[in-house]
């Protein structure tokens, strides 16, 4: 028997073997991103060491990265990164929650639509960290008071991309949905939330990466103790430039990690492999 | 004689029209349809552009409702949709976050077929579209043509009474087309199963049907209900073919003249 990923299909068209998130996928898209970032590098060390600006201000990327290292050796650096990944983490937890739910009855209820999107548009208007200083008043320096801000910025983009997810599905998948046999819940789990997906995908990411954002402005006010944003901040009173070059480093790092290796993987995982979205 | 398979009886279906503005008009889409569908017979119907042809399927599908009338499924009143119809949209409607198996396994696990029939049951439908390499793999990685293969198969797998075909195959190209109808009738030779098949193609409905349902321009009536009576397998370029394809034709072109004169006296 022909396997199917040899039989032509419509004449010219083949099957080619599906892109799937492989090793060799990862390792190819390692090689395009380094490269480009090495040559950056290596012109900011050559700039550096000819002492135009003083190293205080520009230091060498040998000495930030020997300070990354001692940092990462101490454990500091550790601990900073994994307290930051929590609190984004259970924030975006929260909001993932409550946007998709809150997303999904807008889209489907045209009496909360009516009732939410008028605040939302409003919220969504208000950058996360203008609130910041109410939600000290309420929280304290605190923890709780970072993952509220956290969460009530994800979840607005979050509940935005569902509601308008689930807005926008064929007709016709709901009414083939109907004629299998689905109503009410079922209806909701087994076609109006995969068919919405791709979007509800693209909330998640854009949720993600506003709220990283607000993350370190965050823990720079809440002053906090620990963090990516309160060790660059906590340098600054010590002149460690390198400590606040290397902080910075370490946060665009992660966020791109999250944004690229993480969420990108679950798309491709998902609706790329059904042709939901085109493939890059 | 039995009684028939499908009774549509003074179907009537009025739209609203929002205007904006708080003004609406309605739209008299179908007015006063009677069809009785017979047992394991292929009907096709047909009518001019517009006339409401679909609509009235997806009435019969329980998707839209009807403004008055009865419909009646093995003497049951239909009342919105269910698993004792099986529908195939023009648009094929499959569902791209779920391989070809188990879209097709999809009214099976609805109905509540036990699990250890599933195997047997999509095999029989894949291999009665020949689309048995085709298991695993995703929707959107199959051509129009084998899409719509899918979404037949899926609409059978779970047995129902009767199958809605709404203009299945009037977004392929003529040469797949000519291919599934072939394939139409031999599934529909192989299953027994009563068919209700829109179109607007007149070869289509001559190829397929034992009758063919013409509709008048909007509102809908039911104009005409023609026996076909050419034998099969049936050759689309042999006398009574193409004798049938002229006498219905021109039913229909008699359909859209008296529109334009309507239309013109107004």
């Amino acid at each position: 028997m022909q396997k199917a990923s040899e039989v032509s299909l419509a004449g010219s068209a083949t099957l080619t073997p599906e892109r799937r998130a492989t090793p060799a996928y990862y390792l190819s898209a390692l090689l395009d991103n380094v490269l480009p970032i090495a040559f950056v590098l290596l012109l900011w060390e050559i700039v550096a060491r000819m002492e135009w600006i003083h190293p205080a201000l520009f230091p060498t990327v040998t000495d930030i990265f020997k300070k990354m290292w001692e940092l990462t050796v101490e454990g500091i650096f550790l601990r900073d990164v994994a307290h930051s990944l929590l609190r984004l983490l259970s924030s975006v937890f929260f909001a993932i929650v409550v946007g998709t739910l809150s997303g999904l009855l807008m889209g489907t209820s045209r009496w909360a639509e009516r009732i939410l999107v008028p605040p939302l548009n409003f919220f969504l208007a208000i950058p996360g960290i203008a609130i910041f200083p109410i939600v000290i008043l309420w929280f304290g320096l605190s923890e709780k008071a970072i993952i509220f801000t956290l969460a009530f910025e994800a979840s607005l983009s979050i509940m935005l991309n569902t509601w308008a997810g689930v807005k926008s599905v064929d007709t016709s998948l709901i009414n083939a949905g109907r004629a299998l046999g689905c109503r009410g819940a079922r209806l909701f789990y087994k076609i109006l939330i995969p068919a919405a997906l791709p979007a509800i995908i693209t909330g998640y990411r854009q949720g993600f990466s506003r709220a990283w954002r607000i993350l370190v402005a965050g823990e720079m006010l809440a002053s906090i103790g620990t963090g990516i944003g309160f060790r660059i901040f906590e340098a600054r009173a010590f002149l460690a430039s390198d400590v606040m070059y290397a902080g910075v480093i370490v946060i665009g790092i992660l966020g791109f990690l999250l944004e690229r290796v993480a969420l990108r993987s679950l798309e491709i995982f998902t609706v790329q492999r059904w042709g939901m979205v085109r493939e890059l | 004689m039995a009684e028939p398979k499908l009774i549509v009886r003074n179907l009537r279906k009025t739209f609203q029209v929002d205007e904006g503005f708080g003004r609406f008009s309605s739209i008299n889409a179908i007015d006063n349809v009677n069809i009785d569908v017979r047992e394991g017979e292929l009907i096709t119907i047909i009518g001019p552009s517009g006339c409401g042809k679909s609509t009235l399927l997806m009435i019969l599908a329980g998707l839209y409702d009807k403004t008055s009338g009865e419909v009646l499924l093995d003497g049951r009143p239909i009342e919105g949709p269910g698993l004792d119809r099986g529908v195939v949209f023009q648009e094929f409607a499959l569902f791209p976050w779920l391989t070809v198996r188990n879209n097709i396994c999809f009214g099976l696990k609805m109905k509540g077929v036990p699990a250890a029939e599933h195997e047997r049951i999509i095999k029989r439908y894949l291999d009665m579209v020949k689309l048995a390499e085709f298991e695993h793999i995703f929707p959107h990685r199959l051509s129009g043509g084998m899409k719509q293969r899918v979404g037949i198969a899926r609409a059978l797998a779970y047995s129902p009474e009767i199958l809605l075909m709404d203009e299945p195959f009037g977004a392929l190209d003529a040469q797949t087309r000519t291919s599934l109808q072939q394939m139409l009738v031999d599934i529909w030779a192989e299953t027994k199963k009563t068919i209700l098949f829109v179109t607007h193609s007149v070869r289509e409905a001559v190829f397929l049907s034992d009758r063919i349902v013409v509709l008048s321009r909007r509102p809908s009536r039911v104009r005409t209900i023609l026996d076909v009576k050419i034998p099969r397998p049936r050759v689309r370029l042999s006398e009574p073919f193409l004798r049938c394809e002229e006498e219905l034709e021109e039913l229909i072109a008699r359909e859209l003249s008296e529109e334009s004169s309507a239309g013109a006296a107004a």
